[in-house]
């Protein structure tokens, strides 16, 4: 490959021959640094405007650029192609080490297909193969991969222990759930034993103002004020009763959320 | 050194492909070559079929060019036939190529080097056979080809003052000689590689 000094001084000579027509000479030079800078040949070499064209690009990227782009360490020669085995691509001219090193690695007789190479490419294959063959047999030994196992290990510390306080604070919320229970069942035993009592003063009531004729007793009364106080009692128990209802059904959802919560936070370590 | 005698005898038989049809003629668009610039060394044929070129490779820095005939029927005149020998017998391949242009860079650059030249061009054939095989044809991978025939007639109507150049590939040992490397896009991927050169 030329060098940039050189390649600037040959386009500047063809400036002059750019609105009379290019040599030949010019056509293939205008042709090989357009490969080289953009990777492929001219698009269309049938008119004269396409050589302008790629003379007008290829002074353009040279002065941006101002160096010539570095030569690839494998080339193919013309015609030659290499397939790598399980992919759909197909590599012609110039292909990346890697490529060019596993297929050398498998037939290393197919370096007669290369234009270029490195001189020490039968190093560079063995060094390739050592490597590819070390990835294989100790995956995980890699400086990252260690600091992504450390990574790992302590993200399942943290999600243990979550999981673990989680599983206690299920565990509180559905004693306090029963015992909740429990207590509503013995108001609603209370309940139902003062409703019978209510009952009973109501019939006593009843049966003693037919007996004076609508007189009210000194008895009557204090039946009356006791029916009024239970009614009272009967009254507060309900609310009780609804409180703690309520407190219950609190209880309930929170249960279920720490249940899912738990659950959620074992995915992980599990999947670990 | 033991005495060998060549076995010449059928392998398949001779009937029409009925799955694809088969359609005459040739495409328009062809590569030649130099037959020096061909590295007959990297040059592979199969083991399966050696009338299959897997890889046709040119030397350091060369590279091939294109052709380009337009019509119905481009490539006219191109033909292969048996060519009797003394002991044995071969095959002689011609090719026709219109060059519709003319002036002093076609007469350089392509006329002068077709009069005393030996070349080797690909040809895409219309009927690509059942597996794609029969795509890309090879003509003077073997002899080379050389020009038998340069006319430039100024009232033609055919090639409209260009040039009609005929080549020939005198007494090749093989038939048909095809290209074909995996499949018919690694095939172009290499074609296209040929005329970008190394």
């Amino acid at each position: 490959m030329q060098s940039y000094e050189d390649t600037m001084t040959q386009l500047s000579e063809m400036e002059s021959r750019f609105q009379s027509g290019f040599s030949s000479s010019d056509r293939s030079l205008l042709e090989a640094l357009h490969r080289t800078l953009f990777g492929k040949g001219i698009t269309n070499t049938g008119c004269s405007d396409c050589y302008r064209d790629a003379y007008i690009l290829i002074v353009k990227q040279l002065k941006t650029s101002k160096k010539m782009p570095d030569k690839p360490n494998y080339i193919l020669k013309a015609g030659a192609l290499i397939h790598p085995t399980g992919t759909s691509k197909f590599y012609t001219n110039a292909i990346p080490d890697d490529v060019a090193e596993e297929h050398l690695s498998k037939y290393p007789n197919d370096i007669i297909r290369f234009a270029h190479y490195p001189n020490d490419w039968e190093e560079r294959v063995k060094a390739y193969t050592l490597r590819k063959n070390e990835a294989v047999t100790a995956p995980n030994t890699s400086p990252v991969n260690d600091a992504h196992n450390v990574a790992d290990e302590e993200k399942i510390k943290e999600l243990s222990e979550a999981l673990d306080k989680a599983r206690q604070e299920a565990k509180d919320a559905t004693e306090k759930r029963v015992e909740a229970e429990a207590q509503v069942a013995q108001l609603q035993a209370d309940k139902s034993s003062l409703e019978a009592e209510i009952e009973e003063i109501r019939n006593l009531a009843n049966e003693a103002q037919v007996v004076n004729d609508g007189e009210e007793s000194e008895e009557v009364s204090q039946l009356k004020i006791e029916l009024e106080t239970a009614k009272a009692e009967l009254e507060a128990a309900k609310e009780e009763i609804a409180t703690l209802k309520t407190d219950n059904r609190a209880l309930k959802a929170a249960n279920t959320r720490l249940k899912n919560n738990g659950a959620k936070e074992s995915e992980p370590k599990d999947a670990e | 050194m033991a005495t060998e005698s060549c076995d010449y005898r059928l392998a398949a038989d001779l009937a029409a492909n009925c799955d694809v049809k088969p359609v005459k003629g040739i495409k328009s668009h062809g590569y030649i070559m130099n037959y020096d610039d061909i590295d007959f060394g990297a040059t592979a044929r199969s083991t399966q079929n050696p009338n299959i070129v897997e890889n046709l490779i040119l030397k350091t820095g060369k590279k091939a060019y294109r052709m380009y005939v337009p019509g119905k029927s481009p490539y006219t005149g191109t033909k292969k036939s048996l060519s009797a020998g003394t002991y044995r017998n071969r095959f002689n391949k011609d090719v026709s190529i219109v060059i519709l242009d003319n002036g002093p860079d076609v007469s350089h650059n392509i006329i002068d080097q077709l009069a005393n030249g030996t070349f080797v061009i690909v040809l895409e054939n219309k009927f690509a056979g059942k597996d794609g095989k029969n795509t890309f044809e090879i003509y003077g991978l073997e002899s080379g080809l050389s020009a038998t025939a340069l006319d430039d007639d100024k009232y033609s109507d055919d090639t409209e003052g260009g040039w009609l150049a005929t080549l020939q590939e005198e007494n090749a040992p093989t038939s048909g000689i095809y290209l074909f490397n995996e499949s018919l896009t690694g095939t172009r991927a290499a074609l296209e590689s040929l005329v970008s050169g190394s």
